[in-house]
């Protein structure tokens, strides 16, 4: 049994499945995302849609009565997602690998930060392409984002572990602050303040598909839809004070460090 | 070798030819262009049609106009310009000189 939801498309009311309407949503949404950044494409996206009325209308003449995620899927599998199209229309590959991260506004300096380590990261990704034509796949869709729903200060702790798929956040957390506090990591505040600069968040299904390292297709993606629709259960009791200690250790931290990098200076100034 | 590259280059060049052809019979929309250029066998992929539409629109060859439907959504029906009736003519000339060539090296090799 699935909770059915009706949605009016260009003056048609259609019944559609819950987890339908998510995968459908989501998929116009991140159409326009693309095509909005694109000078002179904003009609495509409303074209698109257009296109998927018409196909849903076929389908409806044809007998259908609700529409359910199978039908979701063929229909973009037809049409095509945002990489598959820049893909072939050739234009807008770079764009199309970054869907998303540059319509993002967190603060001005930040975005400049990641349209920066994005530029330098399309150019890892070209030259590691041009390198290795079979593991192109691989170094495309994998890429590193921080985790925006599961964060105590920026989310790169679960950022990593997503990305290795290598054990709970909390882990590399309580892992990170014992290695700063032993001494051994007392860099790791600051590359941890660096990664939260310059890394995007993941933030919708592509993004989380790509932190995985996972192929985007309509089955992948409309796995992801539903797991992300599950309610999360959010330890927030906890973090208030973990995030406390963690900000007390950063600074404890960062301070010596900066003492240490103006001692060296002084000191190669004054062997110079 | 890996030719997918080049017949992907090869069928985006074309691709922009093929469907002025097709609008300079008569103005479609964009589920006749699909249908026609899948019965001419021409395959692509739907979702590049639409950018590559606006483009050629943006650029002024093409025009549209909306048209109210019986079955399902309005329809946007695209015409060619004058300035595309040009750009077909001169495309029809290249393609003359490039079939020309690709067939002389055939015969010769």
């Amino acid at each position: 049994m699935k909770k059915n939801i009706s949605i009016n498309l260009f003056g048609t009311l259609y019944n559609i499945d819950e987890d339908a309407y998510n995968l459908l949503e989501n998929y116009l949404q991140s159409m326009q995302r693309y095509f909005a950044r694109q000078e002179g494409s904003e009609e495509v996206a409303d074209d698109i849609e257009h296109r998927v009325a018409e196909l849903l209308w076929k389908r409806r003449e044809a007998g259908m009565s609700a529409i359910n995620i199978e039908t979701v899927k063929e229909i973009i599998d037809t049409i095509g997602n945002a990489e598959q199209i820049a893909g072939e229309s050739g234009n807008g590959d770079k764009y199309a690998r970054n869907e998303g991260q540059y319509a993002r506004t967190e603060g001005p300096g930040e975005n400049r930060f990641r349209e920066n380590f994005n530029q330098l990261a399309d150019d890892v990704d070209r030259f590691a392409r041009d390198a290795y034509d079979k593991g192109r796949q691989h170094v495309k869709t994998h890429r590193f984002y921080r985790c925006a729903d599961d964060k105590v200060l920026g989310g790169v702790c679960s950022g990593i572990a997503k990305y290795f798929n290598a054990g709970e956040p909390l882990i590399w957390r309580l892992g990170a602050i014992a290695l700063t506090l032993l001494g051994v990591g007392l860099p790791l505040p600051i590359i941890y303040i660096v990664l939260w600069l310059v890394t995007p968040a993941a933030i919708t299904p592509e993004d989380r598909l790509r932190q995985q390292g996972k192929e985007i297709t309509p089955d992948n993606l409309a796995q992801q839809v539903m797991d992300d629709s599950q309610p999360i259960v959010v330890k927030n009791e906890n973090k208030g004070c973990l995030k406390a200690i963690l900000i007390v250790i950063a600074i404890c931290a960062i301070l010596p460090i900066i003492f240490l990098i103006s001692f060296w200076a002084k000191f190669f100034f004054h062997m110079f | 070798m890996n030719t997918d590259n080049t017949k992907s280059q090869m069928r985006k060049g074309m691709l922009e030819y093929c469907i002025m052809l097709l609008l300079h019979q008569q103005p479609c929309y964009a589920n006749d262009i699909i249908q026609r250029l899948h019965e001419a066998e021409m395959i692509v992929m739907e979702g590049t049609l639409y950018p590559l539409l606006s483009r050629l629109k943006k650029d002024g060859l093409l025009g549209y106009e909306w048209r109210e439907s019986t079955q399902g959504p309005p329809r946007k029906y695209y015409t060619l310009t004058d300035d595309g009736q040009e750009a077909l003519r001169q495309l029809d000339a290249s393609w003359e000189e490039i079939s020309r060539t690709v067939n002389f090296l055939k015969v010769k090799s």
